[in-house]
């Protein structure tokens, strides 16, 4: 699993509907005793017959009829497809080209009706360096798809060299080593160091340096975007903070 | 007579005569609530000369019209007392959150004041309208943990208790109030309520406050809660990169710090997975902070029972612990709070700490346990001031100078050196109970440099962060808002507790974001780049005041200034711009009566000149000064002196510079309408806020700038 967490839309969900908010294992033990107990008392009058019993409502707008209506209408392929990327785009998923390559021998067809689908207007891609990503725009934000593309990418030098600029041009602001083993990178300190030991070593990275604060933490900052001195600066700020090192 | 927001009543009460009475609060309308009405009562009644612990001094605790109206941040109240411990002696506040604000409102009162001197211990029990003075006796000496369960106990679950610990009792000038649920309100007050032999009180209320129109009041909610709530203190990017966000706080440090796989381990039933919080998705906005894993970082998720919080408020920014490795040491294990007790114990261990079971436990298990002492005996760290204090002289040789060498060699300094939690109960408890010379800490730092003859330049060190000379530090100063930061910090007789400026510069926003937004409003250089500030202008005056006077408001309605004024907001389509109008549409929602932001800042300027008056007032009877600008807003020298491999101005620095921020106060008093020679209120100022009475004041005492 990319980011190493369940996401909606990616872990199976069996409907209970019985329990549509939650489910509590002690609260279904303790139903569970209570139904054995209620079993074998006097049954009780069935809801649905209670309900069979009472005199039928006017439905003044027709809404069930419309929402049956609504149900029947098939969506597109092109639709449907909106809405895979979409739901994993709400679990903070890109879809790979590739991936939907594998399970849709018409793809190429199928994006280009998406990209004509009014409705389908919020899926957008991204080009990485190893596959084209898609998303909906409406539930992932462009930055954090660039993010999720170069993760995806699985660069990992490339990944923190480019972070490392963007947040020096962005906020701007030094960027601790510690910021790529959150969420969604979840690097190891092993992974972070091999990878640093390549930025190290080419041309491409040369702009990409580091420093340690006061309290012996490690941060990058670009020298495209801000002076070493400037970098040590904010860096200290940050971990000396309000009331001293943490 | 109750109208929509108030209460309608205040209760006074005096422990001299046990006499028990309720006033209007009509009479203080033009003061709002809070610190407004607190000001007012203690000027009116309180003569400037009296010392704290007089039986002439009171302490009126009181909230505002949106406490306990269901507006969101609203679970806080403040009290006003003449301070025990900083130069001048003037007017100081403490602001207590948790959900005894609510309880009182409830009972049916907007304030309460404290005044006269019991012969015993007593507590002060309000059940609705049953108001009753009650024995203390059992409860005296005990700890507040303590005290505040039999209180609850004895009196009904549905009560909830506040109690000042040993601190208080024994007269430390250090001292808190501590409630149930482990609020606390600062400044001294603990030894205000024990010099009046009152351990605490309990509250119980069954009735509501009127709002005028609820369905308003629901829209502005929740308004509020879909575009402009963000995580502790309004940070309005979350700190670690979400799928919906644009930004993040690269550095990890900003307040919405629930993030995806973190969470809380000791949670029941498992681990709590606190997830992404989308803009919008109200039903999350309690997962945003992780006040612990600010604190402590990762380390903090294995001791996290859950997050807990005020009364009407979706940030949940007290931490819950259980941290088991202090019962090897016999030391309580549970421990909650949000501020300095769990962040900064660390201090009073100057030869540094060691980890317990895991890799950079140290910090957490150690503020644990001292965050558990100071609570439970209500001793206050001054933001910090006391270990700092404690940290220097420790380091520097004049603990071992003052001390006697008798108490000085009974001190178990191995405990310290060993990094065990045991040294930060045993040295807190000294202090709390005025054991040994050692126990002066607990004078704070004025008065200790007084009692040690430590002179000025004991003030001018960088490490104990002073911010003016009068005792006490700064508070998001310079480092974060550069003059104008520095100029809401020198104004208050405590530290600042303003988070105007914070919740904006410290919110991981870019740069450019919130410098559009702030300027779009107060003009173009008021708002300088991260750590590279520029000389002083005017739009930096404007918003320093903004922020000053607008941190009264939040004490006086009662908001809580961690997450208003609601500057920024989460919402890209908002294009990330909160809502400064927000208080004054939930003001006209509760009481029915049209506000506008002008009316809120004429009242909160109103109120901050109160401050400035009964300041100038103080300075003038204790120190003899006419000269507040000299004798109050006196900025250390470390605060120009630090950094010496950099220039002020220069890119990398807020080392400030002595002649720009004379200027900068210069363009303050201005501002505020006071005299720039003296930094006193003028009558034209005075006047014009209804204040004429404190301009006749201020003649009569030849303060009164011509």
């Amino acid at each position: 699993m990319l980011f190493g967490r369940r996401k909606e839309g990616f872990t199976k969900v069996e409907k209970v509907t019985e329990f549509p908010k939650e489910i509590n294992e002690d609260i279904l033990k303790e139903k569970e005793k209570l139904s054995n107990i209620e079993s074998k008392e006097q049954e009780k009058p069935d809801l649905l017959d209670y309900l069979d019993e009472l005199e039928d409502v006017e439905d003044l707008d027709n809404s069930l009829e419309n929402q049956d209506i609504e149900e029947a209408e098939e969506k597109t392929e092109a639709e449907l497809l909106a809405e895979f990327i979409r739901i994993r785009s709400k679990g903070a998923y890109l879809t790979s080209k590739s991936s939907l390559e594998k399970e849709e021998p018409k793809l190429e067809e199928l994006l280009d009706n998406l990209s004509k689908d009014e409705g389908c207007q919020d899926i957008v891609y991204i080009k990485g360096d190893k596959d084209v990503y898609y998303y909906s725009n409406e539930f992932m934000s462009d930055n954090y798809a660039m993010i999720a593309m170069l993760v995806e990418d699985k660069d990992m030098p490339r990944t923190i060299a480019e972070m490392v600029r963007w947040n020096g041009k962005t906020y701007p602001c030094a960027t601790p080593l510690y910021y790529f083993k959150n969420s969604p990178y979840f690097y190891t300190d092993a992974q972070i160091e091999r990878a640093l030991g390549r930025i190290r070593h080419k041309e491409e990275y040369s702009d990409i340096c580091e420093l340690t604060t006061g309290n012996n933490v490690r941060y990058l900052y670009s020298t495209i975007h801000m002076s070493e001195k400037y970098a040590r600066a904010l860096a200290e700020g940050v971990e000396y903070g309000e009331y001293g090192y943490r | 007579m109750a109208t929509y927001g108030w209460s309608g009543k205040i209760l006074r009460v005096n422990f001299t005569t046990n006499s028990i009475k309720t006033e209007d609060t009509s009479k203080y309308k033009d003061y709002i609530g809070g610190m407004g009405i607190g000001y007012k009562i203690i000027y009116d009644e309180v003569p400037l000369e009296t010392h704290p612990y007089d039986e002439a001094s009171k302490v009126v605790l009181a909230m505002g019209p949106l406490t306990g109206s269901g507006v969101p941040c609203s679970g806080r109240l403040n009290m006003s007392f003449l301070s025990s411990w900083t130069k001048g002696y003037s007017i100081v506040d403490a602001h207590m959150g948790g959900h005894i604000a609510h309880a009182i409102k409830y009972a049916g009162y907007d304030a309460v004041i404290f005044e006269g001197k019991a012969s015993k211990p007593v507590y002060l029990k309000i059940d609705d309208d049953k108001v009753t003075i009650e024995d203390a006796s059992h409860i005296w000496g005990k700890g507040t943990f303590e005290a505040n369960r039999i209180l609850v106990e004895e009196n009904g679950e549905s009560f909830d208790a506040a109690t000042i610990g040993q601190a208080g009792e024994n007269l430390v000038n250090m001292s808190c109030m501590i409630t149930s649920v482990g609020n606390s309100g600062g400044a001294g007050v603990g030894a205000i309520f024990g010099s009046k032999k009152v351990k605490g009180f309990v509250a119980r209320g069954t009735g509501s406050v009127k709002i005028a129109d609820p369905k308003e009041l629901k829209e502005v909610s929740d308004y509020m809660l879909r575009e402009l709530v963000g995580g502790n203190n309004n940070h309005n990017v979350p700190a670690v990169p979400q799928s919906w966000a644009e930004y993040s706080a690269p550095s990890g440090t900003n307040r919405w710090s629930g993030a995806p796989g973190r969470g809380w381990q000791k949670a029941e039933g498992g681990f709590v997975d606190m997830g992404e919080q989308p803009v919008g998705d109200i039903d999350k906005i309690g997962y945003r902070a992780h006040k612990g894993y600010f604190d402590h970082g990762a380390i903090a998720d294995k001791y996290m029972v859950k997050v807990g919080g005020c009364s009407s408020c979706p940030i949940r920014c007290y931490a819950q612990y259980d941290i088991d490795p202090l019962a090897e040491y016999d030391l309580p294990t549970k421990v909650s709070n949000t501020c300095m007790p769990i962040i900064y114990q660390g201090a009073w261990y100057p030869e540094g700490l060691k980890d317990f079971v895991d890799e950079g436990d140290a910090n957490l298990v150690i503020c644990g346990a001292g965050s558990r002492a100071v609570d439970d005996y209500g001793l206050w760290d001054n933001y910090g001031n006391i270990q700092r204090d404690f940290n220097y002289c420790y380091t520097s040789g004049i603990l071992k100078e003052k001390l006697p060498a008798e108490e000085y060699n009974s001190i178990p300094w191995d405990l310290m050196k060993e990094g065990d939690p045991r040294w930060v109960v045993e040295i807190v408890r000294r202090i709390s109970m005025k054991e040994g010379e050692i126990s002066k800490l607990g004078l704070g730092t004025y008065l200790l440099v007084k009692e040690w003859n430590l002179g000025k330049e004991y003030l001018d060190v960088e490490y104990l962060q002073n911010v003016t000379y009068n005792g006490y530090p700064k508070h998001h100063s310079s480092e974060d808002v550069w003059q104008t930061g520095l100029l809401y910090n020198i104004m208050y007789n405590r530290d600042c507790m303003i988070h105007h400026m914070t919740n904006v510069i410290q919110s991981g926003s870019p740069y450019e974001l919130y410098k559009k937004i702030l300027e779009d409003e107060f003009g173009e250089g008021a708002v300088d780049k991260p750590k590279h500030y520029t000389p002083m202008n005017r739009n930096k005056a404007k918003l320093a005041k903004w922020a000053f006077i607008g941190k009264q408001w939040h004490d006086m309605a009662t908001l809580c200034n961690w997450m208003y004024p609601m500057t920024l907001s989460p919402s890209k389509k908002r294009g990330y711009k909160g809502d400064h109008d927000l208080d004054a549409k939930y003001m006209t929602a509760v009481t029915g009566e049209k506000w506008s932001r002008k009316d809120i800042d004429l009242a909160s300027e109103r109120v901050s000149n109160m401050l400035r008056v009964m300041t100038a007032i103080s300075f003038n009877i204790h120190e003899g000064s006419k000269n507040l600008r000299k004798d109050h807003d006196t900025i250390p020298a470390w605060v120009f002196d630090k950094e010496p491999d950099f220039k002020p101005f220069e890119a990398g620095t807020v080392k400030m510079d002595r002649e720009d921020m004379e200027t900068a106060k210069t363009m303050f008093y201005e501002e505020m309408g006071w005299d720039v020679e003296t930094g006193i209120p003028t009558r034209k100022t005075l006047e014009r806020l209804g204040l004429g009475y404190m301009a006749d004041d201020l003649e009569k005492r030849g303060l009164l700038p011509a």
